[in-house]
């Protein structure tokens, strides 16, 4: 298998051999960033009343964002477009990804959907979900 | 600390310590005719935070992102928290001052023009 991609490593003009280092690199242990395949990556926080949904779509156009929630679930749709490129365009690396993508999270209680505002901004797209009134945590005044 | 804080060249204070991490972020390297095009990925940065710089022929990327506000308890992550570096060493076939820079949704796209002498040239045959 290596045997045919390695040419393109060394027709390589423009950037130096050093460069090749940066192959090897996810093998050397360098640490990562993000951890688990789904697109996209998601954090998730909680203040006590609302959950926070941070998902990072970076190249993705806010018109192209749907969001759409029920019961305990948050789902996120949306299109990064493929870059148009010149006919002489031609790529010595390829690493970030495109294309259309549908992220369903469950959050750990019910969220009222009425509720859910959603903001995008520097490609990251943060939804805040209030719990529904029956999950607020609620203090009992002890008599 | 004051060991902990340096003086960059243009006089600005920054913690060289106990900062958090940092990641390379992905890259795309395209080549056109008139340009090497490298975008990166650096969601959450904001122009403000990000910086381009070209010494000795190496371009270093570097775009700091901000962290979500205190009063949010991390639940679940995919997604460390800390800022974006990235070098590249740029052959001489690049013009390297007439670089220039755009931030989008995210995206960070830096054009390096070629210098006359590297870009295609059709040449003319000669028929006798």
């Amino acid at each position: 298998m290596f045997a045919t991609r390695w040419p393109w490593l060394f027709e390589d003009s423009l950037l130096r051999p050093e460069e090749l280092f940066r192959v090897f690199a996810p093998y050397l242990g360098t640490p990562s960033r993000r951890s688990g395949g789904a697109y996209p990556p998601v954090n998730v926080f909680d203040d006590g009343q609302r959950f926070l949904v941070r998902a990072e779509v970076p190249g993705v156009k806010k018109d192209s964002l749907e969001v759409t929630a029920q019961g305990d679930q948050l789902t996120i749709r949306g299109e990064r477009p493929a870059p148009a490129r010149g006919e002489e365009g031609r790529y010595h690396r390829r690493e970030c990804q495109y294309g259309p993508f549908r992220r369903t999270v469950t959050l750990p209680e019910p969220i009222d959907a009425e509720k859910i505002e959603a903001t995008y901004r520097a490609g990251v797209l943060e939804v805040v979900l209030p719990r529904t009134p029956e999950a607020q945590p609620r203090k009992i005044s002890v008599n | 600390m004051e060991s902990q804080i340096e003086k960059k060249s243009n006089g600005q204070a920054v913690e060289s310590a106990g900062e958090a991490a940092y990641f390379e972020p992905p890259a795309d390297v395209q080549e056109t005719n008139e340009a090497l095009v490298i975008s990166f990925d650096v969601p959450g940065a904001l122009a403000e935070d990000v910086e381009t710089e070209v010494r000795d022929s190496q371009l270093t990327l570097t775009a700091k992102v901000r962290p979500v506000d205190g009063k949010w308890r991390p639940l679940y992550g995919e997604v460390r928290a800390g800022h974006f570096r990235r070098q590249f060493r740029l052959g001489q076939q690049l013009d390297q001052s007439r670089i220039t820079a755009k931030l989008e949704d995210g995206v960070l796209t830096v054009i390096l023009p070629k210098v006359e002498a590297a870009k295609p040239r059709r040449i003319r045959i000669q028929v006798n």
